[in-house]
């Protein structure tokens, strides 16, 4: 039986094939399949167009460079991504911004709040406030935490993948995503509470 | 950063799970805490981001081709210089070595009565090798080096 990963990784190949002989068009082909990841890493991490615009073409840079060095260990958009992750993270320690906060364990059980009832989950999907008031929150949160959470929900990726491209242990990814999506509970708990 | 296993409190064991429910929009969960983390989970699917530029592929594949390909020039460039000394050097090193058994050569030709042009001879000789050598020189300081491109 031909498996989705088997497929995607002849994919990989067969691009990385095309782009090292130089075939028209190839190089392209893999920045327009791979942009979107990219940017959405740099984007979370820097959130300025400007600079995630020049550390995005960096990255397609370093990859064109690089790609005769890439041996199918991980998948390639993996490998892509880890490329993105360590050239934005060296273009925020070189600004002195500031990546993760401490880690506090009893913090877990802080957020924890009753969950309440009868929460109407389409009307508050349609309240335009209730909505801005989360996403100005996601972008409170900590680079590290907020980046995870865009690269779980938004990219779908698995938290091995993600733990492949941050370098961070798997449990170190579970809680970010806890300790992140906890927050924005907590805060559409502390909005719901001001509306009601 | 501590590792974090979800399942040694009970209470975060409880949240976990309901985050992790929340993003399949399939299931038929109806607890509150679920269905906000749903909430959650549509809203993180659909963040505030800036939008790719348009021609960003395009514009950033010919700037790497672009790349490479000044790379590769330079790389050529110095390949011919470094011939073209190693070639300076093997004629510098033939003129010690065998310039004797040379100038022995020409004294032979002196001997068949042509003695008047001899000094005339060797002095040719030694001017050419040292225009050749000058230019050669010449042109490796100024980067032209010998041509191969089409």
């Amino acid at each position: 039986m031909y498996s989705k990963e088997a497929s995607s990784g002849d994919d990989d190949r067969t691009l990385v094939d095309r782009v090292l002989r130089r075939a028209p068009g190839a190089f392209e082909a893999l920045v327009r399949q791979y942009q979107g990841l990219c940017w959405h890493i740099i984007n979370r991490m820097v959130r300025n167009p400007d600079d995630t615009r020049e550390l995005c073409q960096e990255t397609f840079l370093r990859v064109h460079l690089r790609l005769h060095q890439y041996r199918f260990e991980s998948a390639l958009k993996t490998w892509i991504a880890q490329v993105a992750y360590s050239i934005t993270l060296r273009h925020l320690e070189r600004k002195r911004i500031p990546i993760v906060e401490p880690d506090n364990i009893e913090m877990h059980d802080d957020l924890l709040c009753d969950a309440g009832d009868d929460f109407d989950l389409e009307a508050a999907s349609a309240d335009e406030e209730l909505a801005a008031a989360l996403r100005r929150e996601l972008e409170k949160l900590p680079t590290v935490q907020r980046t995870i959470l865009t690269l779980y929900h938004l990219d779908e990726l698995t938290i091995p993948e993600i733990a492949d491209i941050t370098s961070l242990a798997a449990g170190t990814i579970k809680s970010h995503l806890f300790r992140g999506r906890a927050r924005l509970r907590a805060k559409m708990e502390a909005l719901l509470g001001e509306i009601a | 950063m501590n590792t974090f296993d979800p399942f040694e409190n009970e209470r975060i064991r409880r949240e976990w799970i309901a985050q992790e429910k929340s993003c399949r929009d399939d299931d038929d969960a109806h607890d509150s805490r679920t269905l906000k983390y749903r909430l959650i989970s549509r809203m993180l699917r659909d963040p505030p981001l800036d939008p790719i530029p348009f021609k960003f592929a395009a514009q950033t594949a010919a700037r790497a081709e672009l790349a490479a390909e000044l790379e590769n020039d330079t790389l050529e460039r110095w390949l011919e210089r470094g011939l073209l000394g190693a070639l300076a050097v093997v004629g510098c090193i033939s003129l010690l070595y065998f310039g004797g058994n040379w100038l022995g050569g020409l004294d032979s030709l002196r001997s068949t009565g042509v003695q008047a042009f001899e000094p005339f001879r060797v002095w040719s000789i030694v001017a050419a090798g040292c225009v050749f050598f000058s230019k050669l020189v010449g042109n490796l300081f100024s980067g032209k080096g010998v041509s191969m491109r089409r």
